[in-house]
């Protein structure tokens, strides 16, 4: 289509002509935002200051002293610290990229020109996100340089790299196993016992039977078994072994030797592999399997046999036992998928710091921001510790230690306007904070399609055009060129 | 009838109508009335002093007509809009009493981005940015970055970014500030040619002597309240006193002048020779200084009104 087709149409539609306008002039802020953080040595000075610290963490930090320790660790929490610095320079940029036009008045040559308020809200979010694409890249880069000369040193062994590659350095399916406890078990519960029968059966209680038969069903004596089915989709699946996740809750804090076994079964009947574990453990533990134990797009079960020659039960943690891991897509893609995420979250980041620069003066702004970013990451735990369950326990505990002191909590509207605050920020927080991306890639996990479409739909396309609405609104509605107080 | 054609139709650029504006200080208390009940017309076409001491409320007139500050009460309709109508601002060239520039970009980027707020094309807008650098004398200058620049050539820059878009309502806040008396005629020069080419151009200032060179009308504000307004020429008037502009005459036709007139008025008359003023012969001697140099590392010889400046419209 050439100009005079493009004037013409531009000529017929009139809205259409303005909107085209106003995303070319958020463009240019976008553009004159991205200079800005190049030409006031912000950007150069960042990028400098993630590949240092990436190179200083990863040559102090070497984690158990393997090869999988090691890189763990550079991708836990060394790639974590330097988004964390460029999340920090994000914050402080943010916040100026407004609020600084603002005070140094260059707003007044800008705003008088035919810009909307959400068109330069926008703008300046673009230009500061440009910048965080190249940091992140950076920051991507960097990391898997340094992955690749670790895992080529000569002071590893093929085993090392091996273990390496399997469960670090790859995109691992993760897959979690059909619920065991169905409402059949808990009909069948309640009909075994007559007492019970002739109450009714509130949700509540049909929870409360719920969790009793799962624990059962992760409980295992000597000489009994549990089993879990697992529905694998069907992929195009990496090479590398099946790894089985379990998470053990035995109270017991010695080695204890057991007579136990892993054993994995086709739909048919046929066991595919068979394992021997001889200790008792606690926390998590990865068992590997061959490659060919489980195909795609089949049914598997894995059964836990706990012998008769044991002495101890083992629980499996209720919630989080158990899990199948696949090696699905190679690790490049993972880190490629995680950077996508970890760009999204600072989207996010950069949208809150535009809104309150526009709102407020740069120091105000950004202390606000600092102070919001902090009650967000603690709100989750504050929630959790204000639920009715976490506060009897604890009241409980107190007057167990403490027979001779009164429990004098606070005024009960007190405590439940700040529960619900807790709560709602919480809530809001929740759909953000639930990503974690370098968790996952340093776990060795799959981050799926569907997890970054969901990472863009809720960062950049849900909580972005909130605060992209919230700020042009409010900005369009402030004096620009107020005397100074 | 459109819209469009219904402002261009419309005799008056700017209306304000009663206008106040109370500053709030923290607590939302007044603290100033920066301006009080003023009401005043430009019509399209002329230029329009807003004169006064510092403080008189001069900027914040202005401010509120650009949509940069919002008035406490009273109605503004700039080119049949509110002042904070979008495409409102397409018409409008605005240089603030300083000249907010963007340090980090060099002036022909300044242009670029104000160019392209202003949705030109590529072509267009890289025309008008050879004509202007050209007009106000910093095409040499025109990769370095403004950060870098004198107050007289942000000033420059300042003023060829008011005009990237053929603007036909200029407002200038104090445009000669900072500038030398050279850059100070040009610029009343330039004045002077926009309202030739049909645009309407209003001025803040408080250098009597530029606005009196180049206004039509003027409207005096002190304390926030519009003291006097109509046009110079009737304000200066003195209609007590008269003024003969006469070739030099010999000593005895002179005395012999002197002589009829005194009997006629019956008092002494003053007679002098006229003088220059000190900015033409400061002109006069830069302009013969100019003629002899090859070359100077400030502001440039300026050009001529560019050409897109000489067309009404966008």
């Amino acid at each position: 289509m050439n100009d005079s087709q493009t004037d013409q149409q531009h000529r017929a539609n009139p809205a259409k002509r303005r909107l085209s306008a106003q995303i070319r002039a958020a463009g240019a802020v976008a553009h004159i935002t991205f200079i800005a953080s190049l030409r006031s040595k912000m950007l150069p000075a960042m990028s400098c200051a993630i590949i240092l610290a990436l190179l200083v963490l990863h040559g102090t930090l070497k984690g158990d002293g393997t090869l999988t320790g090691h890189l763990t660790v550079l991708l836990r929490y060394s790639l974590s610290i330097a988004i964390a610095l460029a999340g920090i320079a994000l914050i402080w940029s943010s916040c100026a990229a407004i609020a600084q036009d603002i005070e140094e008045k260059h707003i007044q040559m800008v705003r008088v020109k035919p810009i909307t308020a959400s068109a330069l809200w926008l703008g300046k979010w673009l230009g500061l996100m440009a910048g965080q694409l190249i940091l992140v890249v950076l920051a991507g880069i960097t990391s898997a340089i340094l992955i690749v000369v670790t895992f080529n040193s000569p002071r590893h062994d093929s085993a090392a790299r091996d273990h390496a590659m399997n469960q670090l350095l790859t995109g691992r399916l993760r897959i979690v196993p059909e619920e065991s406890v169905t409402e059949a078990d808990i009909r069948e519960f309640i009909t075994a016992r007559p007492a019970l029968a002739a109450t009714e059966i509130t949700p509540q209680l049909a929870e409360n039977i719920r969790a009793h038969l799962n624990m059962m069903h992760n409980s295992v004596s000597p000489g009994e078994h549990t089993e879990w089915q697992f529905n694998v989709p069907a992929i195009n699946r990496q090479d590398g072994p099946v790894t089985l996740r379990i998470r053990g809750l035995t109270a017991i804090m010695r080695r204890a030797e057991v007579d136990a076994k892993w054993l994995i079964i086709a739909a048919d009947g046929e066991i595919r592999a068979e394992l021997p574990m001889d200790y008792v453990w606690s926390g998590t533990r990865l068992i590997e399997f061959p490659a060919d134990s489980v195909l795609p797009g089949e049914t598997v079960t894995v059964r836990f046999i706990n012998g008769a020659g044991s002495n101890d039960t083992l629980t499996f943690d209720p919630h989080d036992g158990i899990d199948m891991r696949i090696p699905a897509v190679p690790f490049s893609l993972n880190l490629f998928s995680a950077m996508v995420i970890v760009l999204c979250k600072l989207a996010v980041l950069a949208a809150l710091g535009v809104t309150l620069g526009a709102c407020f003066s740069f120091p105000v702004a950004s202390f606000n921001h600092m102070a919001l970013l902090f009650i967000l990451l603690l709100a989750g735990f504050f929630a959790f510790a204000t639920t009715p369950d976490v506060q009897r326990f604890a009241h409980d505990h107190h007057r167990h230690d403490h027979d001779d002191h009164e429990h004098t909590p606070g005024p009960e509207w007190l405590h439940h306007i700040s529960e619900s605050i807790l709560v709602g920020i919480d809530f809001a927080a929740g759909p953000v904070t639930r990503f974690q991306p370098v968790g996952q890639l340093a776990d060795g996990i799959k981050i799926t399609a569907a997890e970054i479409l969901n990472a863009i739909l809720i960062m950049p396309g849900g909580y972005g055009i909130l605060l992209w609405l919230l700020g042009s609104w409010l900005f369009s509605k402030r004096e620009l060129a107020l005397p100074e107080r | 009838m459109s819209d469009e054609q219904n402002n261009s139709s419309n005799p008056t650029a700017v209306e304000l109508t009663n206008i106040s504006k109370v500053f709030l200080d923290f607590w939302h208390r007044p603290k100033v009335k920066a301006v009080d009940d003023v009401s005043l017309e430009i019509r399209r076409g002329e230029i329009f002093g807003l004169l006064g001491p510092n403080g008189s409320g001069k900027s914040t007139t202005i401010k509120m007509i650009l949509g940069l500050l919002f008035p406490t009460g009273g109605d503004i309709r700039v080119m049949g809009h509110g002042p904070r109508h979008v495409g409102a601002r397409h018409n409008i060239g605005y240089l603030p009493e300083e000249s907010y520039l963007y340090k980090f970009l060099t002036p022909v980027e300044t242009l670029r981005f104000f160019a392209r707020l202003f949705d030109l094309s590529a072509e267009e807008t890289e025309r008008r940015i050879l004509e202007l650098l050209d007009m106000f004398g910093i095409f040499h200058a025109g990769n370095r970055l403004v950060g870098e620049f004198s107050k007289g050539m942000a000033r420059r820059v300042g003023l060829a970014q008011a005009l990237i878009n053929n603007p036909s309502l200029v407002i200038l806040d104090e445009p000669t500030s900072g500038l030398d008396p050279i850059g100070c005629r040009q610029v009343k020069d330039l004045i002077l040619n926009l309202a030739r080419s049909g645009k309407t151009v209003l001025l803040s200032s408080h250098l009597l002597a530029d606005v009196e060179d180049v206004c039509d009308r003027v409207a005096i504000l002190y304390n926030g309240k519009i003291r006097a307004h109509g046009h110079v020429r009737e304000l200066l008037e003195q209609t007590d006193r008269m003024r003969m502009d006469l070739p030099p005459l010999p000593p005895d036709k002179t005395r012999e002048l002197l002589t009829s007139l005194r009997n006629l008025l019956g008092t002494e008359p003053e007679i002098s020779h006229p003088a220059m003023n000190l900015e033409q012969f400061f002109l006069d001697v830069v302009e013969k200084a100019y003629a002899t140099t090859e070359t100077a590392s400030g502001v440039g010889r300026q050009g001529k009104l560019a050409p897109f400046l000489e067309q009404t419209g966008r």
